[in-house]
């Protein structure tokens, strides 16, 4: 069977933008997965390789984990967001949960994971305070076909 | 459930053979299958990460955790991983200075044998 197209493109050959996706779950740890399953399918189809993949999977898992132990300390009944695209060579993903400053920051070890897979984290404030926005980018590679 | 965890004794060690995806939602099943081990006096443990998917850092979390709890009996805690995506999990965050990780459990449970025979 042949492997479906990796690189979708766009007109003149240049890739074709993904995206938005958005996914917006309970603040609850069993639906950490299927956010990582959304992550994984959207970073694929953007073309990055098994490697990065990988590395999406679990720094989106990390986020999304972390976003879900804040919104418990922090008591709120807020949906968490997950924000993917892809455009002009680079995956974003923006993981937003409606903790403000009463959700106790996750341990170091999660930021570490984060740092260590994604090209690019940063974390800034989000609809309930500081610390709501978890945002990771991966550079794309770049689309060689004809 | 996505995390299967199976234990069996092999050369007076305890090997843990855990399974599937350990995250922020399985990894208290795990956490709980470690302390119920070491309640039964099970102090040194062989845990087999060679069917492991995917690990994060609340799974590290309940390795560490193990250690520490082993550690008080003066037991040990040794792993068996050879697959790349899960050892850099523990390169990324330094965690292979803390856990000796081997490539078969037979290695595992010879260097665990090893370690309480002096």
């Amino acid at each position: 069977m042949a492997p479906p197209p990796q690189h979708p493109t766009g007109p003149g050959g240049a890739p074709a933008p993904l995206g938005p996706v958005v996914l917006r779950f309970t603040a609850l740890p069993e639906h950490v997965r299927t956010a990582r399953l959304v992550a994984t399918s959207l970073s694929r189809r953007a073309g990055l390789d098994t490697t990065d993949v990988e590395g999406v999977r679990l720094a989106v898992g990390e986020a999304c984990g972390r976003a879900v132990q804040r919104s418990e300390s922090a008591g709120t009944a807020e949906l968490v967001r997950m924000v993917l695209s892809a455009s002009s060579g680079v995956l974003v993903v923006e993981v937003v949960d409606g903790a403000g400053d009463d959700g106790v920051e996750s341990e170091e070890v999660a930021m570490l994971l984060m740092e260590g897979l994604a090209d690019e984290v940063s974390v800034s404030a989000g609809p309930g305070g500081p610390g709501g926005t978890t945002r990771l980018t991966w550079g794309l590679p770049a689309d060689t076909a004809s | 459930m996505d995390l299967s965890v199976t234990s069996r004794e092999q050369g007076g060690r305890t090997v843990v053979e855990v399974g599937g995806e350990i995250d922020v939602y399985t990894a208290p099943v795990l956490r709980e299958r470690l302390n119920d081990l070491v309640g039964e006096g099970r102090h040194h443990l062989v845990v087999d990460m060679e069917k492991v998917d995917f690990l994060d850092s609340t799974g590290l979390g309940v390795l560490v955790g193990g250690l520490k709890r082993v550690r008080s009996h003066d037991g040990s805690l040794h792993l068996v991983c050879t697959q790349e995506k899960i050892l850099k999990v523990f390169r990324i965050t330094g965690l292979t200075k803390v856990f000796p990780i081997h490539s078969t459990v037979d290695d595992a449970v010879a260097a665990s044998s090893g370690e309480s025979a002096s």
